[in-house]
């Protein structure tokens, strides 16, 4: 089941959130308070898991699909008031009811005592919601950030991942629309670009289910790839594929209405080494190099050629245990072009229905 | 002159970083709440600016540069240490600067004052050095991010800018090895995969230089682009062919000693209109799409075939005042995809020095 993974997804992300929310509210008991007492730790970490709940919510709940549309820099100011406004309401809270639980007085006698107003209006009840929306803040923009660049890569600059090149072996997809060419010529400028992200809009969250990362996009082709653990197991790869096809199948009113036409799917796979690294020091994160990634784009191209959708390299099949549903027909060898041996190639077809409901 | 445009990125890059160390030398203040004096403040910000200053400079001509010599480790160890000294060296010294200015007494006086003393050793003295240094590793994450991102990129994203693609003319070249199946082969991915890695090192202040904007790398091949103004001022689009095959020139002896074989690159260089905008929700990227660059890609096999080191297409060489130096000739005429448009292609040739 596909949403139950997205679901995972997003509770393993809620969860590290909230975790780093009460580890910042510990950091900043520790500076300002030392660890004589106890209370303002227990404080700080209500507040800091509180604040990580809300960032959560309102990224995961509130500002979803049609928020991502909205301009970054005004996206981060709406986030900003609105976190400023929920985090002074927290903050003032919970230090009300710790004070409420410990010096066991009730709601209106604590908001009147001289103590609380003093720290309220005098001492630091301002610098802790500086503090505290300078982090909301920061956690914030590297969601956005990660999101951007892509995790793993944002990952990857932190620790000095991408600074040497290594050798590494890695599952590709090259997937695209099939005949784009006539799609080119058809669909032209503006609704041509509309087009291209209407499509890749539709297949990321499966490549994201099935853990693929996306490596570039390239005029209407994009380029993912899994570590042989993500990708082989459980045939993620492949099934990505299906999923994808599933959700432009589920949109294929919304294309047809504006485009005219429905994309038919092209996608090509292979597993190989690459060198993984840096090249060029502007507009370069991290790239694979290597004669994979050609063979991997030729593969593609025979989808044109053979009228399949998709088509894997037999070295790629030997290693997947493909579900039952899906079987496997050997094209037999082709030669590649740029390529002195001829390769055996397989295409994927799920079982006709008369199998499916045979008993 | 050669490189006026990496001299104004460089004074950006200075501009930038400055004006976030500002922010956040008067974040500091705020978040500490010591804002019952001035001199707090007055301490953030110049510390903030000065030491924001210092940072662009140590990145862009001393510690930027040795990214590309040393390893991860070795380059995090001595900016931390370098870094760590100088704002230790800068809170000091300012500190001291602005309170001897503020209470009216000698630097010596009111570094022995009992003030600055607790200060010092009990008070929030290594607060402000980890601050500092967290500070300036955001702002180096930061740069180094946006780097990787591709020019204006970044600032795109803060701004959001081509969240609603716009039609632009731009000016593209594409510029290819030649023989790369061949040297792929010969050098194995890793060597071929290093020698690409120095190329493009050696060609990207060539491209910075004339106002370029790396568009992508696809395996051996790079995509630049201007816009039109920018690429016909000073005929920078001829140009950076011109600037790069000297470099090249210039360093041969080090790829011949190297890898024993020079970068041999062919160039194509197109005009057109084409649709800019941002494509992906996740890993986002800004994307051209349209005919100029299928145009230029046609042109750039056909260059590739015929092995000629530079194409220009007679759309862009109508627009661009060609100096002196540079002959063209018309060499082919190709058909374009669809709409029987042609697209008559010129070589260039660079004269020798004329006898006078």
């Amino acid at each position: 089941m596909p949403s139950t993974i997205s679901q995972k997804r997003r509770r393993r992300a809620i969860v590290r959130i909230i975790l780093v929310g009460a580890i910042l509210g510990f950091v900043y008991s520790s500076f300002s308070d030392g660890y004589q007492v106890l209370y303002p730790h227990i404080n700080t970490i209500i507040i800091g898991i509180l604040v990580g709940g809300l960032i959560s919510y309102l990224e995961f709940y509130v500002f979803t699909k049609r928020g991502r549309r909205l301009k970054f820099l005004y996206l981060v100011g709406i986030r900003t008031a609105l976190y400023i406004a929920f985090i002074t309401v927290i903050v003032f809270l919970v230090l009300l009811v710790s004070r409420m639980i410990r010096q066991d007085m009730g709601f209106k006698e604590v908001l009147v005592s001289e103590e609380f107003q003093y720290y309220i209006f005098q001492q630091d009840f301002n610098v802790a919601i500086v503090y505290t929306v300078v982090f909301a803040f920061i956690i914030n923009f590297s969601i956005l950030m990660s999101r951007k660049i892509g995790k793993d890569v944002m990952w990857g600059m932190i620790t000095g991942k991408y600074y040497k090149p290594k050798e590494i072996e890695r599952v590709f997809m090259f997937l695209s629309v099939r005949h784009s060419d006539q799609i080119a010529n058809k669909v032209l400028g503006l609704d041509f670009h509309r087009f291209i992200k209407d499509f890749f809009h539709d297949i990321t969250e499966p490549i994201l289910e099935y853990r693929g990362s996306i490596y570039e996009y390239v005029d209407d082709l994009v380029v993912v790839s899994w570590t042989p653990r993500e990708g082989v197991p459980n045939a993620n790869c492949i099934r990505t594929f299906y999923e994808a096809k599933k959700r432009i199948w589920e949109n294929r009113e919304h294309y047809y209405h504006t485009y005219g036409f429905v994309p038919k799917l092209a996608a090509g796979y292979h597993i190989g080494n690459v060198i993984q690294g840096e090249l060029g020091e502007i507009k370069s994160p991290v790239v694979y190099f290597g004669d994979v990634m050609n063979t991997t784009s030729r593969i593609q191209g025979q989808c044109e050629l053979l009228e399949q959708e998709l088509i894997l390299s037999a070295h790629l099949k030997n290693r997947l245990g493909l579900p039952p549903i899906y079987e496997p027909a050997s094209c037999g060898e082709i030669k590649l072009k740029g390529k002195k041996e001829p390769m055996e190639l397989y295409v994927i077809k799920e079982k006709p229905l008369t199998d499916l409901y045979a008993l | 002159m050669k490189f006026d445009a990496s001299k104004k990125r460089n004074q950006r890059t200075v501009r930038y970083i400055t004006i976030a160390g500002f922010l956040l030398g008067l974040l500091y203040p705020l978040c500490a709440g010591s804002m019952d004096s001035p001199i707090a403040l007055i301490n953030g910000i110049s510390i903030g600016i000065l030491g924001g200053v210092l940072v662009a400079l140590f990145e862009l001509y001393f510690l930027g540069p040795m990214k590309l010599r040393s390893s991860f480790i070795s380059t995090v160890l001595v900016k931390s240490t370098s870094y760590f000294f100088l704002f230790i060296f800068l809170i000091l010294v300012l500190m001291n600067f602005n309170e001897a200015w503020y209470y009216g007494v000698g630097m010596y006086e009111n570094f022995k004052s009992a003030r600055f003393q607790t200060f010092l050793y009990d008070g929030d003295f290594k607060v402000i050095v980890l601050y500092s240094l967290l500070s300036v590793s955001a702002i180096i994450f930061t740069r180094e991010i946006s780097r990787k991102m591709g020019q204006g990129v970044f600032l795109n994203f803060l701004t959001g800018k081509y969240h609603f693609p716009c039609e632009e003319e731009r000016i593209f070249m594409f510029l290819d090895q030649k023989s790369s199946t061949q040297l792929a082969e010969e050098m194995g991915s890793l060597g071929y995969y290093t020698f690409l890695k120095e190329f493009y090192s050696d060609v990207t202040q060539c491209i910075l230089g004339v106002s370029g904007e790396i568009y992508r790398y696809v395996g051996d091949q790079v995509v630049i682009s201007w816009s039109v103004k920018k690429g016909l001022k000073n005929a920078n689009c001829i140009r950076c062919y011109f600037y790069i095959k000297n470099e090249i020139e210039r360093q041969k002896e080090k790829y011949l000693v190297k890898y024993s074989h020079i970068p041999e690159f062919g160039a194509s260089i197109h005009l057109g209109k084409v649709i800019r905008g941002e494509v992906g929700d996740v890993k986002s990227q800004i994307v051209f799409h349209g005919e100029a660059l299928y145009e230029t890609a046609h042109m750039e096999k056909e260059c590739r075939k015929q092995g000629f080191d530079i194409l220009v297409s007679n759309q862009l060489l109508e627009l661009v005042s060609l100096p002196v130096i540079y002959q063209t000739k018309h060499v082919a005429r190709i058909p374009v995809l669809n709409n029987g448009k042609n697209i008559n292609l010129y070589t260039i040739e660079e004269s020798g020095p004329n006898p006078v």
